[in-house]
């Protein structure tokens, strides 16, 4: 199914809204380096309450979706970035979510890393922690790690 | 034949995907899709007993096919929804 964003993801919040989770492929680089492009999912569910270092699916200024971090909360304003990304941030209301990522599954796996889990949390610490070495990490990680170690070049695949 | 229970047929954007209810999680991954002349099959098939030769009938009803390749592709289309465990 190649179904725009514009149209699909309403449909998850639809379903979300009526008290399923829905689990949807990851598309798009801007959570590297835990999260990859067309190799694993997130599992998405109703946001009752939003905070800080929650990931979720939200419709930013402009139109688009972005599955991205919150990084800042003022009242119901959130400022979202990619962990992926090094510079760009994107404006939302707390109206805006469309659901809020439970975990995610990796690498094929069938179990999920839940964003309430030590993994998620460590990695969160750490990555958070790591703001001015980031670009040297994820110049390893796309040049080095993806093609000579885990032989995967995701950047192919659409 | 007969489809089972607990089913709903989404349409989304001109591409229809049928969706399990009271399922907790919903995996867009693992979602059958259908298309066109298959979901209309599936609305004609729901919520009663069928032969292939009754769907095959209405394909003809409403699409211009011969019924020899009608039948055809009903048979192919119901193996598949066998092997997805939709029918009982």
């Amino acid at each position: 199914m190649n179904i725009p964003n514009n149209i699909l993801i309403p449909e998850i919040g639809r379903l979300i809204q009526q008290g399923h989770t829905v689990t949807i492929l990851v598309k798009g680089f801007s959570m590297r380096p835990f999260v990859e492009h067309c190799r694993d999912k997130v599992v998405l569910a109703r946001c009752f309450n939003v905070f800080v270092n929650d990931v979720v699916l939200a419709k930013v200024e402009g139109g688009q979706y972005v599955l991205h971090r919150v990084i800042e909360k003022d009242d119901n304003r959130l400022t979202l970035q990619g962990d992926g990304n090094l510079t760009s941030t994107e404006h939302c209301l707390t109206s805006d979510i469309v659901g809020k990522a439970l975990g995610f599954i990796r690498k094929g796996r069938k179990r999920e890393d839940r964003t309430d889990g030590v993994k998620w949390k460590i990695y969160s610490f750490v990555w958070l922690h790591l703001k001015f070495i980031r670009p040297y990490v994820l110049a390893f990680y796309s040049h080095v790690w993806l093609r000579f170690i885990e032989r995967n070049n995701y950047c192919d695949e659409n | 034949m007969r489809i089972k229970d607990g089913f709903e047929l989404h349409e989304i954007c001109g591409e229809f995907v049928l969706i399990a209810q009271g399922v907790e999680n919903i995996d867009f991954n693992k979602v059958v899709s259908f298309n066109e002349t298959s979901a209309f099959l599936w609305k004609e098939a729901y919520a009663c007993d069928f032969t292939s030769e009754d769907l095959a009938e209405k394909l003809c009803e409403k699409y211009e096919v011969k019924r020899d390749e009608a039948l055809q592709d009903v048979d192919a289309l119901v193996l598949q929804w066998k092997k997805a465990g939709l029918l009982v």
